[in-house]
């Protein structure tokens, strides 16, 4: 059977609703399915007849000729167009052409089309326009006279095709009326499509653009035109109808017939009662990869639950945003399907504002409760998230699956605005609470606020992060904590709290604020601007400028406490911002380093400080064998008691540094070195073999000023390169600033420190050993710079390597993260 | 002579000039109104 029409239907005003979970039965089994989306329409030229609808509600409509109107006459070989003169009136008009011959003759009205066949096409119906309720304007006409014999006087109707010896075609038009519940108050499309059992025979689909306002009296009158000939259809007929109203929401019915006839000529009339309308659980689709359920406003973003519930669990269930969705004055019950079900969820760039969740329940707190599969190409705006039950994020409480088959994907995930609260011992994350088997990839979390009232009050770590409390197994790339402020517990940083394995963090960025509280006894320790406490695989090219305190132990720029051995931390910066640990430990980008570790072509420029022991520019406490190599600090170092160092503020033994400068001045009490402050074991036995290394640093440090006046026979002796060393150590090639400001705690040595030959470990610097009386006194000097020395004309002469550095200016910057 | 662009009474080059008059045939044509061909008429609900 012939096709009679073709398509339509989707897309475009903003209307949010309520969410309406208990008004959805069956979402799966009711969305629509011959809903389309075709962007051809009729061509406004095809046809300029106007049509006018009678006053009275069930009349027709009148036919007039229009300006610009064309009719073309066909004889044989010859086709010519005949334009409307001036002076037509209603129907009749009068038409100008040039001269045409022959004894049979088809007229097809408009001109456009330059055959009969081409009039008698369908396709051009499928997708029409209308200005509004009620409106005719996009109405066409068309029109065929065939094998008549005659051109003159036409009058387009069968009678005088007959008395002329041929015949007469014309086309219909569809009128629907259709009432709506009192709700509706626009629609933007009408979707009709014609069926014999199963079988497609054609559809039209209807568009107003800008909406049909129907707020007087919720019945949209929308008229149609139907292809060329009547709709003749001997067999049972449904007509499916869909109508998409002006908030998104799609209201279908079913016409059934034992036969149907469309007559040309005609307005076929449908005068549809409110009652058989079926509000559909979405706005379109089925939930497949090709046709995601389309998602336009709060009540159908609040089905979502009921198809991952009702899923097989092994079904991937896709979901699509088309519109941006306001959730104000409607709490949020968090998606919830258990067992969990998996979802594809692409936002499309759009915005989901206002969304405050309501703690009803296991793993409710966020968007959605765990996230097995794909969220993407979403802004959560202004966000109030609270969890008294289970770990918190504003997207999902967990990312992934412990058992690594169902990973959890989040691509271009945002929050903005807002805030997350966790009220429970549990993790805390702005995008996920935890992460295991999951990947972040371009996610950001902004001008948020997250806030946790409890902590562990033993060994039980949680983790606050700013992108996820605490991640296994798992991925960030390019995710952003901006401008935000994180109020956590033990174990916080910028993108994750707590990484204990597994774990990759690539080109992460975080500003703002980031604290770990003392809570519930617990102490508030372990901050870093992107990780607090790192176990993972690779952590690199990140940078921080937040503000990162503790109110106990160990707060750095980028990671807390690298607390893993063999781990490296490479090609980060902390540009700005201060770092300020309130005990021990405080680094601008390690506070802690486990045995091991490797810190290289890293920078700080921020203000790093504890209130005790161990500030350094880029480690504060270094554990045995730990290397830093290629790094600067040009900030500022304060230590509030002991050791602090431009680079490193405690070197242990075994450790390395090498390849390093500092511009930062450097305070404290005692025991301060321009590069190092204490290497020798973390202790005062300087006869130890602690067997580290400095070599080839500069100590192009401001100045270096203790406020501990004790001499060095009771108070830890402080150096230009190095404040305190064991004779144990390997320590060659240092530079220092011949102008320093050196003032350790022991008067008799302050200046600008002295110049000492270099120190294999075996062959103690003639007059640097620790005196009678001078115990303490036991520094590291190096070579005073020759004045007219830079920085990088010395590491130049040094032989650092200029693929890692960039040598141009006056003082060396790294070349994998340049300052600007 | 003012050859400036926006006097449009001048051709532009390649233009031609329309024919005031030409030899074509004049007709009539008609149309009719269309009336209703009930399908479908519910009665609507009262609110």
């Amino acid at each position: 059977m012939k096709k009679i029409f073709s398509i339509l239907l989707v897309g475009a005003a903003i209307l949010a609703c309520s969410k309406e979970k208990a008004a959805v039965d069956s979402p799966v089994a009711a969305a629509p399915s011959d809903v389309k989306t075709i962007t051809v329409s009729l061509p406004a030229s095809l046809s300029k007849v106007a049509f006018t609808p009678a006053a009275e509600p069930d009349g027709g409509v009148a036919l007039s000729w229009a300006a610009g109107d064309k009719i073309r006459i066909i004889s044989g070989s010859e086709s010519a167009v005949y334009e409307i003169q001036p002076g037509f009136e209603g129907h009749t008009a009068s038409f100008s052409g040039p001269s045409i011959s022959g004894s049979s003759f088809t007229i097809i009205y408009p001109a456009d089309f330059e055959s009969e066949s081409a009039a008698a096409a369908g396709d051009p119906f499928a997708n029409q326009v209308q200005n509004g309720n009620g409106s005719t304007d996009g109405l066409k006409y068309v029109a065929v006279l065939s094998g008549v014999d005659s051109f003159e006087d036409i009058q387009f109707n069968e009678e005088w095709a007959t008395a002329h010896g041929g015949s007469f075609r014309q086309n219909g038009v569809v009128r629907i009326r259709e009432q709506f519940p009192a709700e509706v108050k626009s629609v933007d499309k009408v979707f009709m499509h014609v069926k014999v059992g199963s079988s497609s025979m054609g559809w039209i689909s209807l568009d107003f653009p800008g909406g049909a306002d129907i707020s007087s009296d919720h019945i949209l009158t929308a008229y149609a035109a139907l292809p060329l000939g009547d709709m003749a259809i001997p067999a049972a007929v449904s007509i499916d109808l869909a109508f998409a109203t002006g908030n998104y929401d799609t209201y279908t019915r079913t016409l059934s017939f034992e036969s149907l006839n469309l007559l040309a000529g005609k307005v076929n009339t449908f005068n549809l009662d409110k009652s058989k309308l079926t509000l559909q659980p979405f706005y379109d689709g089925a939930g497949t990869e090709t046709r995601p359920y389309l998602i336009g406003n709060a009540r159908q973003l609040g089905n979502i639950e009921a198809v991952l519930v009702a899923s097989e669990a092994t079904t991937v269930n896709y979901f699509k945003l088309i519109s941006d969705i306001d959730l104000a004055g409607n709490d949020w019950d968090t998606i919830v399907a258990n067992p969990y079900k998996l979802i594809h969820f692409d936002g499309d760039n759009h915005v989901i504002k206002n969304m405050k969740t309501v703690n009803g329940g296991s793993y409710e707190g966020g968007f959605i409760g765990i996230l097995y599969g794909t969220l993407k190409n979403v802004t959560f705006e202004k966000v109030d998230v609270t969890s008294n039950s289970n770990p918190s994020g504003a997207v999902c409480c967990w990312a992934g699956a412990n058992d690594e088959t169902t990973w959890g994907v989040l691509e271009n995930v945002h929050v903005k605005g807002g805030s997350v609260t966790q009220n429970v011992v549990q993790q805390m994350g702005g995008i996920a609470g935890k992460a295991r088997n999951a990947s972040f990839t371009n996610c950001s979390v902004e001008d948020v606020t997250l806030t946790a009232t409890t902590c562990s009050t033993s060994t039980g770590d949680n983790g606050y992060g700013g992108i996820a409390g605490w991640a296994h197994t798992s991925t960030f790339t390019s995710c952003e904590f901006k401008n935000s402020t994180l109020n956590g517990g033990r174990l916080a940083g910028g993108i994750i709290g707590y990484a204990p394995t597994a774990v990759t963090v690539e080109n992460c960025l975080s500003s703002g604020t980031i604290k770990a509280k003392k809570m519930n006894n617990r102490n508030g320790e372990v901050a870093g601007g992107i990780v607090g406490w790192w176990g993972g695989t690779a952590l690199r090219n990140c940078t921080s400028t937040a503000d990162i305190s503790t109110e106990n132990n160990s707060a750095a720029g980028i990671v807390g406490q690298v607390g893993v051995n063999n781990l490296t931390v490479e090609k980060c910066a902390y540009k700005g911002g201060k770092v300020a640990s309130g005990a021990h430990y405080a680094g601008g980008i390690v506070a802690y380093a486990n045995p091991n570790t490797t810190v290289k072509e890293c920078y700080s420029g921020g203000t790093v400080s504890s209130t005790s022991n161990h500030a350094g520019g880029i480690v504060g406490f270094a554990n045995t064998d730990v290397t830093v190599k290629d790094c600067y600090s040009i900030g500022s170092i304060n230590c509030g008691a002991q050791c602090g160092g431009g680079i490193v503020g405690e070197l242990s033994s075994g450790g390395s540094v090498s390849n390093c400068y500092s511009m930062a001045a450097i305070g404290g009490q005692r025991v301060l070195g321009g590069i190092v402050g204490r290497a020798c074991n973390a202790a005062w036995d300087v006869t130890v073999a602690s067997n580290n290394t400095v070599t080839a640093c500069i100590a192009w440090n401001p100045s270096i000023i203790c406020t501990d006046t004790r001499d060095a026979n009771s108070a830890g002796g402080s150096g230009t390169i190095v404040g305190f060393t064991s004779v144990k150590n390997t320590l060659s090639k240092g530079y220092r600033n011949s102008n320093i400001d050196y003032q350790p705690s022991d008067s008799e040595y302050a200046g600008h420190g002295v110049d000492q030959p270099d120190c294999d470990g075996t062959n103690w610097a003639k007059g640097t050993t620790p005196g009678t009386g001078k115990k303490y006194q036991c520094p590291y000097h190096g070579t005073a710079a020759a004045a007219t020395a830079t920085v990088t004309s010395l590491a130049t002469s040094l032989g650092w390597d200029t693929a890692v550095w960039n040598l141009s200016g006056d003082r060396p910057t790294l070349k994998a993260n340049p300052e600007s | 002579m003012d050859l400036s662009p926006s006097k449009k009474h001048y051709l532009a080059p390649g233009q031609r000039m329309r024919p005031i008059s030409y030899d074509g045939n004049i007709l009539a044509s008609s149309l009719s109104d269309m009336d209703t061909n009930p399908i479908v008429d519910e009665t609507f609900t009262e609110d």
